[in-house]
């Protein structure tokens, strides 16, 4: 940890947060949100919060602030002060009130009005056997900023990370936020990131999860400016016992505001996942739209994907709304026709589960990041 | 570079689900000679093609195939195609998200045993896309995907222009063919036609053979080779349908369809 004083504000944020956690529980079974997501067996307080390895990559035009969280909390205490949480409230259960209190680790991005940084941005997070990982990304984006930043999750061993992304584009900002989630397959792992657009703003989330015992990842994004896009694009790999329970939520609250969601898993083993999308538009959001399409896909009859598509429409003026889900295995005649052709069984069985993610893979704006995905992907197929 | 192996089939059984389809069926293919195998609709046609190549569905209960000293039937269907066993597949299936190009990469590759360069393939899929009258564009396509039966049926013969199969088998290529693309199958056939190649042409009309001109004619009927002759057999058949080698044969089989379509 950055040997920094901590400023006012966060030290009673910290203080505010302790004592919730004295009162809050893991959030339970009979919380409908969590109803196929078992956290028995957590006891938070096994894990040892340390200082968090976080290592930041890529050089910023000048004004534009890219670095760790905690230093940044001290030397611009009046932005952190006005974004941190705001997004995603501290006092919902044992987890949120954790991270805000133990908060151990983070990264601030600010990118003023109308700054286009060039490359991506990257962050990695990094923890450790025993650790307890409390992480915090902070993305604010000035009015007609550009920027695009890309997570990595990773560790060794069995340890619990709890993180919160919040991204703020502001009126006319382009922002791309990207992670690939590689963390240890015996780690507890929740991330919860939150976003809000401005007026006509354009906010593209892709992502890829691939690690963790379990994994609880949210994206829940409020689609509120007039005139404001949003993409949502994840790929899942689950093998083992893995457990990956993945939100995908939009939120519209402006008119002619448009959004989509895009899932697409491969499983194995015993491998159980869950993957819920929203679309959601609100009343007075006229002319929205919003589109979802989720797909599984099981190689072992023992692995279960629970698809959880959702649409929730309070106005009645809208441009078009639609989801569509399946879950299906490889198709055996596709096989043998590969397999004719002087492949294996395990090369064409790859082959057709890069075939069947592509349509998420090619999406992705960054191809070093694209090409880990495909690699990390065919690895979990082996 | 490869050499040919005559494929051997001897008293061949096969059953789809319990029911019987190939009856104790014999053919010899030499290397070097073009075979055609004619029959109507139910005759076993298909069937044949699937249990050589050993789709796991067809299921072979008596007889031998053996390419050159190989046993066929005790190999699976990759290791099938590696020795030189190819199927030109009646309805090639469709596999989106996986380009022509990178396929048949990695189906070169495979068959090969060892990675094809990139240059090396680009120049070899340039020159036998020229050969069957392919545009470029068709590499970047997704495999079968959105492709009009001629162009899956070219597809499936550059393919085999690719992976020079010992022996190939074309299971009903030319159905649904306009002339053009008839003519194009022709060609990619004839380019391997050689000492080392040798194919079995399925089919249900006369028309291709005077495309590819065979060296020898089998008439498959209720699952078993019932009649072989030369390029003229398919000429009568043309002419006359089946029903008189039933006739001559005494063959009284409700499930096949009399004459041809």
């Amino acid at each position: 940890m950055p040997t920094v004083t901590e400023p006012r504000f966060l030290e009673e944020r910290r203080q505010a947060a302790r004592s919730l956690t004295e009162s809050l529980q893991l959030p339970a079974k009979t919380d409908e949100a969590w109803r196929r997501t078992s956290l028995e067996g957590l006891d938070v307080t096994q894990y040892r919060p340390v200082p968090a390895r976080v290592t930041l990559k890529g050089s910023v035009p000048d004004g534009v602030i890219f670095t760790d969280l905690l230093t940044a909390a001290a030397e611009h205490a009046d932005l952190v002060a006005q974004y941190l949480g705001k997004l995603f409230p501290m006092d919902q259960n044992l987890l949120s009130a954790s991270q805000a209190a133990h908060l151990n680790g983070g990264v601030l991005l600010y990118v003023p009005r109308g700054v286009v940084v060039p490359e991506p941005l990257q962050v990695v997070y990094e923890a450790a056997d025993g650790e307890a990982q409390y992480v915090h990304t902070l993305v604010i984006a000035e009015d007609n900023a550009e920027v695009t930043l890309l997570e990595r999750y990773e560790g060794t061993g069995d340890y619990l990370s709890v993180a919160v992304v919040e991204v703020f584009p502001a009126q006319g900002a382009r922002v791309r936020y990207g992670y690939l989630q590689n963390h240890s397959q015996d780690a507890w792992a929740f991330v919860f990131r939150r976003g809000v657009t401005g007026r006509d703003a354009t906010l593209d989330w892709v992502g890829g999860e691939f690690g963790g015992a379990l994994v609880r990842s949210e994206i829940v994004n409020n689609v509120d400016g007039a005139g404001s896009e949003s993409s949502l694009k994840v790929v899942f790999g689950a093998t083992d016992r893995q457990h990956q329970d993945i939100v995908a939520a939009q939120i519209h609250s402006g008119p002619f505001s448009r959004s989509d969601i895009l899932g697409r898993g491969v499983l194995s083993g015993r491998a159980h996942t869950v993957f819920r999308g929203n679309g959601q538009i609100n009343y007075a959001a006229k002319n929205a739209s919003t589109f979802q399409r989720q797909q599984a896909l099981l190689l072992s009859d023992k692995a279960r994907a629970d698809s959880i598509p959702a649409l929730i429409i309070n106005e009645h003026e809208v441009e078009g709304a639609g989801h569509a889900a399946t879950v299906g295995q490889l198709d055996e005649e596709q096989l043998f026709y590969l397999q004719a052709r002087g492949l294996t069984r395990a090369e064409a069985v790859r082959m057709l589960v890069l075939a069947f993610l592509a349509p998420v893979l090619e999406q992705i704006p960054v191809a070093e990041l694209r090409d880990e995905m495909i690699q990390l992907m065919g690895e979990k197929v082996k | 570079m490869t050499t040919g192996a005559p494929l051997i089939v001897k008293n061949l059984h096969v059953s789809i689900e319990g029911k019987e389809i190939i009856k104790g069926l014999d053919l010899e293919v030499k290397p070097g000679e073009i075979h055609a195998i004619m029959g109507p609709n139910g005759a076993g046609k298909t069937t044949l093609g699937f249990a050589l190549m050993g789709h796991p569905r067809y299921e072979v209960t008596e007889g031998t195939v053996m390419l050159g000293d190989q046993n066929v039937l005790e190999m699976d269907v990759t290791e099938r195609a590696k020795a030189g066993l190819f199927l030109a597949f009646q309805y090639p299936f469709e596999v989106s998200g996986v380009t022509v190009a990178n396929f048949l990469r990695q189906a070169v590759s495979a068959v090969r045993g060892e990675e094809i360069g990139v240059w090396e393939f680009q120049e070899m899929l340039a020159e036998k896309m020229q050969l069957l009258e392919m545009d470029e564009s068709f590499a970047g396509r997704y495999l079968n995907e959105g492709f009009s039966g001629g162009e899956k049926k070219r597809n499936e013969m550059l393919q085999m222009t690719l992976l020079q199969p010992k022996i190939a088998i074309l299971d009903e290529t030319d159905s649904g063919l306009d002339i053009d693309a008839l003519k194009v199958v022709a060609k990619a056939v004839n380019s391997l036609r050689g000492p080392d190649f040798g194919a079995i042409v399925i089919t249900h009309y006369h028309r291709i053979l005077d495309h590819i001109r065979p060296d020898v004619v089998h008439v498959l009927m209720n699952g078993r080779i019932v009649k072989t002759g030369g390029p003229e057999l398919a000429l009568e058949i043309e002419k006359k349908g089946y029903d008189w080698i039933k006739a001559e044969l005494g063959i009284v089989d409700e499930t096949a369809e009399a004459g041809v379509k």
